[in-house]
């Protein structure tokens, strides 16, 4: 016999089990993103230089932290295209070179989220990036404008061989684009993302494992069928009410039992 | 009725065995590497360790399935089977009582 009420019990355990296991692998998933961030510690920027002053190619992208004021005076526009400059403001620091911050990015040179500096001493965190070579030549950029950011350019001395993409960028200012982002060498978390997979997985296994159940009892059935008729059975087409008057007289008495689903 | 025998779960019950013992064995390794790397600060990365016990226990858990299915084994039961694959020692005992079970019910296997 095919039990009804079990089988709407184990369909209601299966789904139910499905809907979690998607909800886990998404959480994996999330995971593996967010770890490849998370992942890498904040240092304070000035460990990222080598005693002789430069940046080594293996620092690019680390997440940094500096703590200073902003000299609006020395601030500057990197301009990247018609439509993205970079808001670069130098961190002045007490006993310590200043860092170039990359506040953020907007798409006017005449927007006037660019003057809104934060005052007093303020703590900023981003991705530490290289400077640019210098073009040479003479810029036609408008006064305030670069198109390369060198330590020349923005004039404050002493200052770090480097610039610091403040992340998340300020209120008011998009998020800038970085050559080196914290996910460079790392990407994705790989544990995370194969339990992710294998979440998938385990829900594909239970599809199998609530089909093979309804498999073995499906023939489990058939067999106790088959050794209770002999001949083979009879199959009424019609629906329990319109079998049982048929029933009394010629099925046996333990068969037809309208509470129970009929499959065969 | 179409209840197990000794032939229809041979197969099973060996699969079952030999991803219980290497579940089981990458386990011990899997809590060495990561009291090495969390106490002892020998290693950097468990990770791989992780991995590989991820996918040899989706492994294991099919065979333990299988096996379990092929006996009508009751939920508590499956359960216990399925969850001993990630706690450190358990899938050999769960073994040994997978063996006891099969024993009893089907004479010796």
């Amino acid at each position: 016999m095919l039990r009804t009420g079990k089988w709407v019990a184990l369909t209601c355990v299966a789904l139910l089990t499905l809907v979690g296991f998607a909800a886990l692998s998404y959480w994996q998933w999330e995971r593996a993103q967010r770890d490849m961030i998370a992942n890498q510690p904040v240092v304070p920027v000035d460990q990222m230089f080598q005693a002789s002053g430069s940046l080594p190619s293996v620092n690019y992208g680390q997440r940094v932290e500096a703590t200073g004021t902003f000299d609006r005076k020395h601030q500057l526009l990197v301009r990247r295209d018609a439509s993205s400059f970079v808001v670069v403001t130098p961190l002045i620091r007490a006993s310590a070179p200043a860092v170039a911050i990359a506040r953020g990015t907007v798409a006017s040179p005449t927007d006037p989220a660019i003057d809104l500096v934060p005052s007093g001493q303020v703590t900023i965190s981003g991705t530490v990036q290289p400077l640019d070579g210098d073009p040479g030549g003479v810029s036609t950029l408008p006064a305030g404008q670069v198109g390369q950011l060198t330590a020349a350019s923005i004039g404050v001395t002493p200052m770090l061989a480097a610039w610091v993409a403040q992340a998340p960028s300020q209120t008011g200012l998009a998020e800038t684009s970085v050559a080196y982002g914290p996910a460079a060498g790392s990407g994705l978390r790989v544990q995370n993302v194969t339990y992710a997979i294998q979440w998938v997985l385990f829900a594909l296994c239970v599809v199998y494992f609530w089909w093979r159940l309804l498999r073995d009892d499906l023939n489990d059935q058939a067999q106790r069928n088959d050794e209770m008729h002999e001949p083979p059975l009879e199959q009424p087409t019609g629906a329990g009410p319109a079998t049982s008057q048929h029933g009394a007289s010629k099925v046996t008495q333990s068969e037809p039992d309208p509470t129970r689903k009929k499959v065969y | 009725m179409a209840g197990p025998t000794a032939e229809s779960v041979a197969g099973a019950l060996k699969r079952y065995r030999v991803m219980a013992y290497v579940v089981g064995i990458v386990l011990i390794i899997f809590v060495a590497a990561i009291i090495a790397k969390n106490v002892f600060h020998l290693i950097d990365s468990d990770s791989y360790l992780a991995i590989a016990h991820g996918w040899l226990f989706m492994i294991y858990l099919l065979c333990a399935l299988d096996l379990c299915l092929r006996m009508r084994w009751s939920l508590p039961r499956i359960l216990f089977v399925g969850i001993a694959g990630t706690i450190p020692f358990l899938s050999f005992v769960a073994e040994n009582r997978v063996m006891s079970w099969v024993r009893a019910e089907l004479g010796s296997a």
